[in-house]
């Protein structure tokens, strides 16, 4: 692991207890300049995470809390007249931040997802005909509750695939939650200090691109989506955008750990994250008894040529 | 490291496994004690129950435990009666049922699997028809989809049908090839003689029996001539001679069974001085329990393989070395014209002079009175057919039960009988005028088949006698020729239909008096009998047949050639099938090295990689070995890492690196004394 991300790892740790693997997840989907979903229960530390990531990066933060009616301008901006200059003005809505946090996203209306899901694609917002660019980096945490909570609106798998990964904490340790009660009130929200420079992440993300991936490891990926989608066990067999995305992350995991080459170990620890909520169908996503992503891990051979 | 486990509820192969296993005990209903089917019933039963979500978990292993100690006591108590093949095959069926019933792993389901392909096979031990082969041919399929939808439980079951449906197409070639080319061993094991019922004619015959076998249908044999069929009065199929009478029942004398086993017991066997014209035929007779075979006149195995299976008696019956537990085919050569006279006469004459002391008191009178007015052996003989004939005796099935002095009864006072009424009773007036006579038992006719092939079924058993008449040896004479002519030139029906008699109990009315039903008799006896000589009947002669079809003369050499161009054509089918998978794991010396240390590492650990990583392989791996093996795989690891993954670095030092980081993990893993010894040697 990359000393000046193993500091990043740490100082996150701090204020989401024991979750070592999900915050290295967090930051490899962070570095591979794709969006992340977390989907989890309340009060897991969802909120907590993003602010975290937030400070850690030096990142410019807001958050925007989905509900059943939130329209699409309350997030993207609405161009005002000026009465002054008597011309519209662009007030830009809470979307132009580098990240951002869409809270409950699954709360929304679907007119409202799938605008976001539309900045997320394109990292531009385009209103009244003139386009908007985003800023540069561009990161979404969405956070959803699982779809049997009442009062959602589940994700359509077309835009569940825009995420990069999607991940779940879970509830925390013994321990870990024990140590969290005794610090409770010493804890000071987002206190973080900054660890990486919102530059130098830019220059490590593209550094992520230059990582080597061998043409064994790209063999290998490509049997995992062509396994998922020749077996008929898997509902929603694997696109090649998530094809795409299993590589991305996969350089991104490799470059976290200091190597500039890609092993299967690489794409087996974000396979999951990546992959699983692709895979499984909408309707039963609580249904976690057989994690179909691993199944899949099982019946390939990393090494098979 | 445990077996993956199964998915209990509404797990599919199991289910299929478990339905297949049940049906294929049912089949073997014969062979099984009928609490084992009930078990495996018991054992579906719980499958069916585990699959539907009714219990959530297999009976406890202390449940099936006890189960099976009960199980086991009972068959050991049943087992003197059944007999070593058949405990075995309970024993079989009642382990699988509670294995069934046990079945948590992959492990355990891939033995079951086994386990049903065998019980397969111990099918075939007790029926080879074509409709038997059609149903276990299914089944195996059956098992087959169980296995695929086991290592493939997404795919929708008319995938995996057509999947295996091609599989099997494919190997279906190699199968013909093998079973074609193939030597066939002799079998394991030797049937159970005597436990199961028996068909077709008996040991002892008492006047009236065959009239049993007369309503049966059954087939008796098949036999396939090389040439023209024999005339149809010729057809008399020899079977057993009988030569004890003790006044009602005709047997086979205790002195002939002593003869035949001290002739066994010296290995030494009668072989017919042969003469005249001959003809050959193969005869695929049905089981029946029994070892006697069937021969016209004086037959002589043809073929080495029938040679080997037919021993001769001194009567010139054809005894088999086994009895016949299923279908069997052997070839066999007649000489109609050759005398049955190369006997041991003395002890012939002896025995076939035996008389009961005392009964049938007219019939003696009666005999001595025509002896003395009939001092020649012809002139008697000729004499006993007339009175057939003069006193109107009559054919029928259904004669009148003659409990008291039979012979007495049937001549003087009913005169109304079949074969065995005649024979027998022909036979005891000779014995009585000093002329040595036998009963001989056995078919006469058939039906064409169609060319060249005879169809012989139950109701063509006959009854005939054999008399000794000097230097001429063993005449047959026919009594029941005499009186119905019919009975010998035309067969049963005719001469029952001549006399006048019932059909209604008769095998022929009913439903084949249709035509279309008829026709279909006809067919389906010839499909049996096609299944029977080419698929059954293939023996080593056939195969001999086959190979000098292809090869021509068959030379030593020719024929290591033929056998071994075939293995290496199959070879050549299987490697170009594999070898496009074998190439592509083999390409790199890296891929070598790593493939060459997992499999050091299954044999050491027994654990194997499956489709883990090799950093994670190696994670599971490191507690069960010594700490140098485990330094040794993280290079080797390493190594092959670089190499495969890294841009641009191919060194061979790398490689070489992992040679001998090879080379210590071998010596690590060989054991203590190994390590031992190295670590001495540096020292």
């Amino acid at each position: 692991m990359r000393s000046d991300f193993q500091a990043v790892i740490d100082a996150l740790g701090t204020q989401v207890i024991g979750k070592t693997q999900q915050l290295k997840l967090a930051v490899t989907c962070l570095l591979a300049n794709g969006h992340l979903l977390i989907e989890d229960l309340p009060g897991m530390g969802k909120t907590t995470l993003s602010h975290a990531l937030a400070s850690v990066f030096g990142l410019d933060f807001s958050r925007i809390q989905f509900t059943s009616d939130l329209l699409p301008s309350d997030m993207l901006g609405v161009n005002i007249f000026d009465s002054h200059q008597k011309q519209f003005q662009f007030r830009p809505g809470p979307v132009f931040n580098q990240l951002v946090l869409a809270d409950e996203i699954n709360r929304a209306s679907p007119k409202t997802q799938s605008a976001l899901l539309e900045a997320m694609e394109e990292q531009q917002v385009s209103i009244d005909g003139t386009t908007h660019q985003l800023p540069s980096p561009f990161f979404v945490i969405g956070t959803q509750n699982p779809g049997y909570q009442s009062g959602t609106y589940p994700l359509p798998e077309s835009q569940l695939d825009r995420f990069l990964m999607r991940i779940s904490l879970g509830y925390p340790g013994w321990e870990a939650e024990r140590a969290m009660l005794k610090s409770g009130s010493e804890r000071v929200k987002t206190s973080l200090d900054t660890h990486i420079p919102t530059n130098v992440l830019l220059e490590h993300q593209s550094a992520v691109n230059d990582v080597h991936c061998s043409d064994s490891v790209i063999s290998y990926i490509l049997r995992l989506v062509v396994h998922s989608r020749e077996d008929a066990g898997y509902p929603n067999p694997l696109s090649p955008r998530a094809s795409k995305a299993i590589l991305q992350a996969a350089r991104a995991w490799a470059f976290l750990h200091d190597r500039d080459y890609v092993v299967p170990e690489d794409v087996q620890a974000v396979f999951t994250a990546v992959t699983e909520h692709r895979l499984r169908a909408q309707q039963d996503s609580h249904f976690e008894d057989d994690v179909l992503s691993q199944r899949l891990l099982d019946s390939v051979d990393p090494l098979a040529a | 490291m445990t077996a993956p486990r199964l998915p209990i509820a509404g797990h599919r192969a199991s289910l299929i496994l478990a339905m297949l296993f049940f049906i294929v005990s049912l089949s073997l209903y014969s062979p099984l004690q009928i609490w084992v089917l009930i078990l495996s019933g018991c054992a579906a039963l719980v499958r069916v129950a585990l699959y539907l979500g009714w219990y959530n978990h297999a009976p406890s292993s202390r449940t099936v435990n006890l189960l099976a100690l009960l199980c086991g006591v009972t068959l050991a108590w049943f087992s003197l009666d059944l007999g070593l093949l058949l405990s075995m095959i309970n024993l079989l069926v009642m382990a699988c049922s509670l294995k069934l019933m046990l079945m948590t792993r992959k492990k355990d389901f891939l033995q079951m699997f086994a386990s049903s392909l065998f019980l397969i096979g111990c099918g075939f031990i007790f029926s080879q028809s074509m409709s038997a082969t059609a149903f276990y041919l299914a089944m195996q399929v059956g098992l087959l989809v169980a296995l695929a939808s086991l290592f493939s439980p997404g795919m929708p079951l008319l995938r995996q049908l057509r999947k295996l449906g091609v599989m099997s197409l494919q190997a279906l070639p190699i199968a013909i090839v093998l079973f074609l080319i193939l030597p066939q061993l002799p079998p394991l094991w030797k049937m159970p003689t005597a436990k199961s019922a028996t068909t077709g004619l008996s040991d002892t015959v008492t006047p009236g029996d065959i009239a049993s076998l007369s309503q049966s249908d059954e087939l008796a044999f098949n036999a396939t001539f090389e040439s023209a069929l024999p005339a149809a009065q010729d057809r008399y199929w020899r079977a057993i001679t009988m030569e004890h009478f003790d006044g009602k029942s005709w047997s086979v004398s205790d002195t002939r069974r002593e003869i035949r086993a001290q002739y066994k017991l010296f290995g030494q066997e009668f072989t017919p001085q042969t003469t005249g014209p001959f003809y050959d035929y193969q005869v695929i007779a049905e089981a029946t329990g029994k070892s006697w075979l069937y021969g016209i006149d004086v037959a002589v195995a043809h073929t080495q393989a029938s040679r080997d299976y037919i021993w001769q008696s001194s009567d010139y019956q054809l005894i088999a070395s086994q009895p016949l537990m299923s279908k069997r085919a052997y070839r066999l050569r007649s000489f109609p014209r050759t005398p049955l006279n190369q006997t041991l006469l003395n002890m012939d004459t002896r025995l076939n002079l035996q008389l009961p002391g005392s009964g049938n008191p007219a019939t003696r009178e009666w005999a001595a009175e025509l002896r003395k007015q009939y001092p020649d052996d012809r002139a008697f003989i000729r004499q006993v057919m007339n009175f057939f004939v003069e006193q109107e005796f009559r054919y029928t099935l259904n004669p009148d039960p003659m409990p008291l002095n039979p012979v007495d009864t049937f001549l003087f006072d009913r005169q109304a009988g079949f074969c065995t009424h005649y024979a027998s009773a022909m036979a005891y007036v000779l014995r009585l005028a000093g002329i040595p006579a036998r009963l001989v038992t056995g078919y006469h006719g058939g039906e064409e088949l169609k060319d060249n092939v005879l169809s012989v079924r139950q109701y063509d058993a006959h009854a005939w006698i054999e008399a000794m008449l000097g230097e001429q040896g063993w005449v047959r004479f026919d009594p029941t020729s005499i009186v119905s002519p019919a009975r010998v030139s035309f067969g049963l029906q005719q001469a029952l239909e001549e006399s006048g008699e019932s059909l209604s109990e008769s095998p022929f009315s009913g439903l084949y008096s249709l035509p279309m039903m008829d026709s279909l008799r006809l067919f389906m006896a010839n499909a049996d009998y096609l299944w029977s000589r080419w698929v059954l009947g293939f023996d080593a002669a056939s195969r001999e047949n086959l190979l000098e079809r292809i090869l021509g003369e068959i030379t030593l050499w020719r024929l290591t050639v033929f056998f071994l161009s075939v293995v290496a054509g199959i070879a050549l089918i299987l490697a170009l099938y594999f070898l496009p998978r074998w190439q592509a794991n083999d390409t790199t010396t890296h891929r070598k090295l790593v493939n060459r240390a997992e499999k050091v590492l299954v044999r050491h650990t027994g654990m194997a990689r499956n489709a883990r990583s090799l950093r994670e392989y190696e994670k599971a791996l490191a507690p069960h070995m010594p700490n140098e093996a485990t330094v040794a795989l993280h290079q080797i690891i390493s190594g092959f890492e670089t190499l495969e993954y890294a841009p641009g670095r191919r060194a061979h030092s790398v490689s070489d690196e992992m040679k001998t980081a090879l080379k210590t993990l071998r010596r690590s893993l060989s054991g203590k004394d190994g390590a031992a010894a190295s670590k001495a040697r540096r020292g």
